[in-house]
């Protein structure tokens, strides 16, 4: 059944990102790769747990536009921080 | 017939638009975290192996419950109540087992690390975003259990066990980026 294949490819990801988190990988290259990861096991749970894939596209268009919209926002914020250790006067 | 906005019930878009709200402040909170931890090279690792393993069974427990959820919504629908309502229990259960393993979590990091909410920068942050959702898990279980029982007796439709689902799911999807985000990111190697 389907659910019982989403429910193993969500565990499955978990146990790559646990088995990255010792690999010694830069810290920005980490957080692109744990992104990646969550974005994609967040698609798997709305789409087939929470069933957006049978709702009508205006739904999904109304509901994640704005939502997406307001994160890239958010995330326009984001590359000053690997700056923010420069930028102390100490 | 009236009309349905978006084609859907009008509890499930209650829902969605709830959990869209909730959603703008998970991520703002989970970004600010981020930037937080990228920005701090000194931010502390106090996770090790046995607080990795266990958050990870955590998770397992929430991708579980996930699964419970759904199979209950389609026993719903498929018109087996007595179904559904066992789902539905067995959902609310592994809330109940995430919590408790949470606490465990929690008490070791304020025992033997030393770590309080005001203790450090790190501390309000930690306990601030995984409270926040350890409180979602917990009204999640009150709902969960009292939509299985309103089931059990016969009362609630389909569409008011989806509602249900899709609220848990959501408790589900945050941890998805609070695991990685906030344990991972901070294993002590």
């Amino acid at each position: 059944m389907t659910y019982f294949r989403i429910w193993a490819a969500l565990t499955a990801l978990t146990a790559i990102e646990v088995a990255l988190a010792y690999q010694k990988l830069g810290v920005a290259l980490f957080l692109i790769v744990l992104l990646g990861l969550s974005i994609g096991k967040a698609a798997m749970i709305i789409a087939w747990f929470m069933h957006l894939r049978h709702a009508p596209r205006s739904l999904a268009l109304a509901l994640f536009v704005p939502l997406i919209t307001f994160i890239l926002c958010l995330f326009g914020l984001l590359p000053d921080s690997f700056r923010m250790d420069e930028l102390r006067t100490h | 017939m009236t009309p349905r906005p978006f084609g859907i019930a009008s509890r499930p878009l209650g829902m969605w638009l709830f959990v869209v709200s909730d959603a703008l402040t998970f991520s703002t909170l989970l970004i600010c975290y981020t930037y937080l931890r990228i920005g701090n090279p000194d931010w502390p690792t106090p996770f090790g192996w046995s607080s990795i393993l266990q958050a990870s069974l955590m998770t397992l427990v929430l991708v579980t419950s996930s699964l419970t959820m759904a199979l209950g919504v389609k026993a719903m629908r498929d018109g087996s109540r007595p179904n559904a309502a066992r789902y539905l229990f067995a959902t609310a259960a592994c809330g109940v087992t995430f919590i408790v393993l949470h606490a465990n979590e929690w008490l070791h990091l304020i025992r033997e690390e030393k770590l309080t909410i005001s203790a450090s920068l790190f501390g309000a942050t930690f306990f601030t975003l995984t409270g926040l959702h350890m409180a979602h898990v917990a009204i999640g279980v009150i709902y969960l259990s009292a939509v299985a029982l309103r089931v059990n007796g016969g009362g609630l439709n389909a569409d008011d066990v989806e509602t249900s689902g899709l609220y848990w799911h959501f408790v589900d999807l945050v941890w998805m980026f609070i695991f990685p985000l906030v344990y991972l990111m901070s294993v002590k190697l």
